[in-house]
């Protein structure tokens, strides 16, 4: 019984050591290091340093590691270590012109200044499984890559090409938005603004983003999305101590961006332009950064007067839910013990049940009755 | 690798702890008021008593007794687990008697016997909203609060009783404070609402994954909604504990096998022990 | 006394400091209109007592702008200590301010002129700290949260007019803002739900 009366304690302890052990798996198979973690685990994490909101190969490493490659489990514990860092400013807004590129493409032009560049993707592969990854071979040669060492291009966003037009509404710029809240900071409340949402978001479960992002598409609030851009690459960080007066570099970080454009809306005032949808997220994962772009478009129908109720548009709905940490633990709280309300209910129930049958065994002693009367009635 | 992580008394830094206070002082002036806090993220899931836990953390101190109970009982896995916590990050005693503790943490349950003024309990709230489940969206139940538009709570309980004849909530039943809020009391069994009114202890709410906090300050009138003509009733059970043959309090029914056959004893542990030692009732 | 630096005057042990004066302001608002212990190791710093010094650290930070009365405002050691020990934003307008600290009760009108919170987050509201001379027990009669029965408190020097005040500020409730009155080591309160009479 898992709520015995007496001995919870070691119940627990014997847990811990049971889940050490299973974590482990057969001792005879060499044990995975963090180095092994980080190097070829890349994409997971990715997604750990992404929703985990701390940008930390080595403790996401470790996290997955921990977590039995359980991604939500990790990504918990690397929040759970996050919320404990002390806060020491604000970085300077990264700009992602500067970005060192590995991958960008865009869907809406054929070519453009800085080219196609199709990266390190999945997206070409057959999707075959290959068998000469089932042997790990440390002999194995490195592959080489064609063109490797190339002078990197100077890759302008695709999107400033249509702005400069004014064919498309202009980026929402953070610098000048003066983002000052934090989410994890200070309570969210309804409604937020874009930049809060666009927290949340890159904070949000992959998983219902891509479904919230796919329903959009499916006709659930109709966005008619073009991938203007997206681009993978590093971008340098840098911080501005105000008694320095200048910018102290902090290093570089991997990102994925995606500029989406979208429906174009005009008014009385204003000419028809293209209005975008913006994803970014830490690591590289497109899945995660088009989602989110969607929904972020999708969140603006208020804004842009075109709401109809569908859940993606739904900004307390779709904030309120994101957050994978947030909602396993409710979910799988329903395993903690709730027999003391479940006794609650029994009783209610009992007791309902009890006067049902009364009433009724009442409403059938007075039918017979009634029925008595008539048959005298008919003698 | 990075440093491994030190962590403050009682776990939480001392800025997220000032937050925390913050918030307790406010719902303490506003009674039965959800006050928003900035919670954090705790080494337990979100669900599991986050935040009662940062509510603890925030208001104990090295000379603090803690106590915590889960379903009325000290040895719940939970229970063990939140006080474990507490003992390893704050050095705090800890106990499982309800008097000699000062700060209480609860899960579904406040304890049978009477709290002093020296005792502030901490309830785990998983939803702190009582409107919630009748209007999901919190910039509309905030409104409510705000023009006192209870109207949809008592359409709801006038609802059961034209259904089944009774007000069918048997835990989470809402109540007045102060004749002011309406506040959720946690999942606790309606038998506990009572309890809450005109107590000499603070109550304090936590709820981590919502992000509020609420209070009930002592001696305050906290008073089960109802109708004059459906007063509020607190459950009963027809039977009395098998262990210290209590009958006026809480019982957990036990299934002994699967013919049906059943038992029961009290959900307060504390309170079955401490009444089997004072009457010598078997064990 | 009031010669020590400023820089050095801080609580001994900061977690057990900021506590136990927590603990005591809490139950200032849970048990009201009734003295209790404030244990404060702090020196008083120019105009501010040690007892108010207390509850500065352990409330204000980054994150609450306060609002200084004149008489404490002239202080710049005391504006220094602020900027030192809590980083808190000192503010010109009194509405801005979570904190705001004065040194008589003379200061409190006109008690609208602090933050009073939305209808929607009444919260979002001030606590006034107050320096008093003394604590008494026969100018006004409060009754409601946290009094099991009516008790008679007040303060000196007693501002004029402190019970259409206080009736005012509680008429607005859940509005309004919270008192906490410091004399010596003793901490009482007022929390915006109290009601008042004359005695």
């Amino acid at each position: 019984m898992y709520v015995a009366v007496k001995g919870g304690e070691q119940a627990i302890d014997n847990a811990h050591l049971l889940l050490a052990r299973d974590r482990r798996g057969n001792p005879a198979i060499p044990e995975l290091s963090i180095d092994q973690i980080r190097e070829q685990m890349t994409l997971a994490i990715a997604r750990v340093m992404a929703e985990g909101s701390l940008y930390e190969p080595d403790l996401a490493a470790l996290a997955v590691k921990q977590a039995r490659g359980d991604l939500i489990e990790a990504i918990f514990l690397l929040r759970a270590f996050r919320t404990t860092l002390p806060r020491f400013g604000d970085c300077v807004p990264m700009e992602t012109d500067g970005m060192s590129i590995r991958r960008r493409i865009s869907a809406v032009f054929k070519d453009l200044p800085g080219g196609q560049i199709l990266g390190p993707t999945f997206d070409y592969t057959h999707r075959l499984l290959d068998p000469e990854l089932a042997i790990a071979d440390d002999a194995r040669p490195c592959p080489v890559v064609l063109n490797e060492g190339a002078e990197p291009v100077a890759a302008p966003h695709i999107l400033q090409i249509l702005d400069r037009e004014g064919l498309v509404e202009a980026p929402l710029n953070g610098a000048d938005a003066g983002v000052e809240e934090d989410l994890t900071r200070t309570p969210l409340d309804f409604p937020a603004c874009r930049e809060l949402r666009l927290q949340a978001l890159a904070r949000g479960d992959e998983g219902f983003l891509l479904a919230l992002g796919y329903s959009t598409q499916r006709g659930y609030g109709r966005t008619h999305p073009f991938a203007g851009e997206i681009r993978i690459g590093e971008v340098e960080l840098s911080f501005a101590p105000p008694e320095l007066g200048f910018d102290v570099p902090l290093g570089a970080v991997t990102i994925t961006e995606c500029e989406m454009v979208n429906q174009f809306r005009g008014s009385e005032t204003q000419a028809p332009k293209f209005t975008r949808g913006y994803g970014c997220v830490f690591g590289q994962s497109e899945r995660k950064a088009m989602s989110m772009a969607l929904v972020d478009r999708a969140l603006r129908a208020n804004e842009l007067g075109e709401s109809s109720g569908v859940p993606a548009q739904d900004e307390e709905f779709v904030l309120s839910h994101c957050d994978n940490v947030q909602a396993t633990g409710f979910v799988e709280h329903l395993k903690l013990p709730h027999y003391v309300d479940f006794q609650a209910e029994l009783a209610l129930l009992r007791q309902l049940r009890e006067d049902w049958s009364a009433r009724r065994a009442n409403k059938q002693s007075a039918d017979n009755g009634a029925a008595e009367k008539q048959e005298e009635a008919a003698k | 690798m990075s440093d491994l992580p030190e962590y403050n008394f009682a776990y939480l830094d001392e800025q997220t702890k000032r937050m925390i206070r913050r918030a307790i002082l406010k719902a303490i002036a506003i009674p039965g008021y959800q006050t928003p806090f900035a919670s954090r993220e705790m080494p337990m899931p979100y669900g599991w008593g986050t935040g009662g836990v940062q509510v603890t953390a925030a208001i104990l101190g090295v000379d603090d007794v803690l106590k915590v109970i889960d379903q009325g009982s000290d040895d719940t896995t939970n229970a063990v687990s939140i006080r474990k916590f507490f003992a390893r990050t704050a050095g705090v005693r800890t106990t499982t008697r309800t008097p000699d503790a000062t700060i209480i943490q609860t899960r579904h349950r406040i304890p049978e016997a009477a709290l002093g003024e020296h005792q502030v309990l901490v309830y785990q709230v998983p939803i702190p909203e009582p409107l919630r489940f009748l209007e999901p969206r919190e910039t509309e139940t905030r409104r409510m609060h705000a023009l006192q538009d209870y109207g949809v709570m008592h359409v709801k309980l006038y609802e059961d009783i034209a259904e089944h004849g009774h007000i069918a909530t048997a835990y989470a039943y809402p109540v007045k404070v102060d004749d002011r809020y309406v506040m959720d009391p946690s999942p606790t069994p309606k038998f506990d609402n009572p309890k809450m009114d005109q107590c000499p202890a603070l109550q304090l709410f936590g709820a981590g994954r919502e992000k509020r906090i609420y209070a009930i300050p002592p001696y305050t009138r906290v008073v089960s909604l109802d109708f004059e003509d459906h007063p509020f009733e607190r459950t009963r059970i027809p039977a009395s504990c098998s262990l210290c043959n209590s009958t006026t309090v809480f019982l957990d029914e036990v299934v002994t096998d699967d013919q049906g056959g059943r038992a029961f004893m009290c959900s307060d542990t504390d309170f079955c022990e401490q009444t089997r030692s004072s009457t010598g009732a078997k064990s | 006394m009031a010669n020590v630096d400023a820089f050095a005057n801080s609580f001994l042990n900061p977690v057990s400091g900021a506590q136990s004066t927590f603990r005591s302001a809490m139950n200032a608002l849970a048990y009201p209109a009734q003295p209790r212990a404030l244990s404060s190791d702090l020196n008083p710093c120019g105009p501010m007592a040690s007892g108010a010094l207390a509850l500065l650290l352990t409330l204000a930070d980054q994150e609450t702008p306060i609002w200084l009365a004149p008489s404490l405002a002239a202080s710049e050691t005391l504006k220094n200590f602020i900027a030192f020990h809590c980083g808190a934003r000192v503010v010109d307008d009194p509405a801005l301010a979570v904190f705001a600290f004065l040194a008589s009760p003379l200061e409190l009108a006109p008690l609208a002129r602090f933050a009073q919170g939305d209808p929607d987050y009444p919260d979002r509201s001030a606590t006034v700290i107050v320096q008093v001379e003394a604590f008494d027990d026969h100018a006004w009669r409060f009754f409601g949260p946290g009094l099991p029965s009516p008790r008679s408190f007040g303060v000196s020097p007693a501002p004029k007019e402190f019970v259409e005040m206080w009736t005012a500020n509680q008429a607005g409730f859940p509005l309004g803002v919270d008192v906490i009155f410091v004399c010596g080591s003793q901490i009482a309160a007022l929390p915006r739900s109290l009601r008042i009479s004359e005695i």
